[in-house]
């Protein structure tokens, strides 16, 4: 079969072709329309803050020092705090009183999205560790809100690093958490200040491939549809159809009436 | 009456003779004529098609039109006793036609009698013989006198100037009953008519299939697009 019979069989089925693209594609556009409307879904913004672990003045070697910085930053990178319940809190708590620096940023209302959420802050967190340094990043649906949660982190981290990190130095075999003399107190500080927003893929991304392939599967399906129902017509087409099937001479093609023009007298 | 109406009745006097509609016409017609034997002064024609389709009377009458037009003295027969449509095409009153003839006694079928019915038409040399009144079955009708009929109307037309002419038919589709096959059998040559889009291939095997058995000489298929 020639390539234009492929054609003129899609041509007369198009009707089919787009049926089955146009329901695809309303389908996509209704999910794709909620994608957009899904703050992060389709595109979020990622801020970096790298923090330093260190401990306080102790009596112990600074070999020693080194070695439980790395632990405890490690502590930290792979640890439960940056989810903790506290910790999030006191992020949240800290954006509010960051705000002015915010706004003086981002101008006036910046959108922090869900920033009182504690549960969503932790949830935004990735860290990376090399030595006694971590990288925490901060994942948000706004740049400004990227930004806010970094840059509050490495001041929660700062202030107030020892509440959640620390270790025990016990002469006595029993459990004990008080912190003595024997042990130092853990520091941060900030290294590198909250990075400027980037834009990343959002949780979504992948989907619009996902739409992009559903539609062109569509058209296929719409093309492979048109060509079983022409299989299954069995009308004849042409006059090659007829000549085929009849063994017999075409004397005459009469092409469609065109519009009425000169009338019969 | 909707515009696709009126293509479906749409006679070929419509339109002007440069078209392409007519011209496909007049190839038709002309290659009709190729298969014409020389020695034959009249000739018989049926033009049937597997199944009913609305553009189907169109084809005898306007293959009656261009022969008419080509000189050729032209009988034009509606021998679609179930649904006559032909006079109405060509603007005539309904009155006694085919099927009256077909009721009369054999002996009173004559070349006069075929004549009285006879309804000229504003194209020259063309006549119809309309469906007629007559109400009796049409298949009952057409088994008993119609090679008598047939004979007659050849016979008027060879009594004619140039004793030469075609008496075309037009029947109702082959599979609609036994009617096109009893003509078919008395004519010179039937041709098939195919509805590009319309007729389905099962159609048009069982109506050669039909046609071949009634001993029809089936020349030849036109194809319509409408």
């Amino acid at each position: 079969m020639e390539l234009r019979a492929y054609w003129n069989i899609i041509w007369r089925r198009a009707w089919l072709v787009v049926l089955v693209v146009g329901v695809v594609a309303l389908y996509v556009g209704y999910q794709y329309y909620h994608l957009r409307k899904t703050p992060g879904a389709l595109a979020q913004y990622s801020s970096d803050v790298t923090i330093q672990i260190g401990l306080g003045a102790s009596p112990n070697g600074a070999a020693d020092n080194v070695s439980v910085s790395e632990s405890l930053a490690d502590a930290l990178a792979t640890g439960p705090i940056l989810s903790l319940k506290e910790f999030d809190s006191e992020v949240s708590h800290q954006i509010a009183l960051d705000m002015p620096q915010i706004e003086q940023r981002f101008g006036a209302n910046p959108d922090l999205g869900d920033w009182q959420n504690p549960g969503a802050i932790g949830g935004a967190f990735s860290s990376t560790r090399a030595h006694s340094l971590v990288t925490v990043s901060a994942t948000w649906s706004s740049p400004a809100g990227a930004w806010a949660i970094a840059n509050a982190v490495g001041e929660v981290s700062t202030a107030n690093i020892c509440t959640y990190l620390g270790y025990v130095v016990s002469k006595e075999a029993s459990c004990s958490t008080t912190i003595d003399a024997t042990t130092p107190a853990v520091t941060a500080r900030v290294v590198s200040t909250a990075t400027d927003p980037a834009r990343v893929p959002g949780i979504s991304a992948s989907k619009q491939t996902f739409f992009v392939i559903l539609l062109l599967l569509a058209l296929v399906v719409g093309i492979a549809l048109a060509f079983l129902v022409e299989y299954l017509d069995d009308r004849i087409r042409n006059k090659d159809d007829a000549q085929r099937l009849l063994q017999l001479p075409v004397y005459g093609e009469v092409p469609r009436a065109p519009p009425l023009g000169r009338k019969r007298s | 009456m909707s515009i696709r109406s009126q293509e479906q009745v749409a006679l070929l006097t419509d339109y002007d003779i440069g078209s392409a509609y007519s011209a496909a016409y007049y190839t038709f017609y002309a290659n009709i004529r190729f298969n014409w034997n020389n020695e034959q002064r009249i000739h018989t024609l049926l033009l049937t098609p597997p199944a009913h389709y609305a553009a189907q009377t169109a084809v005898a009458a306007n293959t009656a039109i261009v022969a008419a037009r080509s000189g050729m003295p032209t009988i034009l027969v509606d021998a679609d006793l179930r649904t006559p449509s032909l006079e109405q095409r060509f603007g005539l009153d309904k009155r006694a036609g085919f099927s009256d003839l077909l009721t009369e006694a054999e002996e009173s079928i004559t070349t006069e009698k075929v004549q009285e019915h006879l309804k000229e038409t504003f194209v020259a040399g063309l006549r119809v013989l309309g469906a007629g009144t007559a109400v009796e079955g049409p298949t009952l009708l057409l088994s008993t006198k119609l090679q008598r009929v047939i004979r007659q109307i050849s016979l008027l037309l060879s009594e004619g100037e140039n004793a030469n002419g075609v008496v075309i038919f037009n029947s109702p589709p082959v599979l609609a009953g036994p009617d096109a096959s009893l003509i078919g059998a008395l004519v010179e040559q039937t041709i098939l008519t195919i509805g590009k889009g319309h007729t389905t291939r099962l159609q048009a095997k069982q109506a050669q299939e039909q046609l071949e058995r009634a001993h029809v000489n089936l020349v030849g298929i036109v194809m319509l697009d409408f």
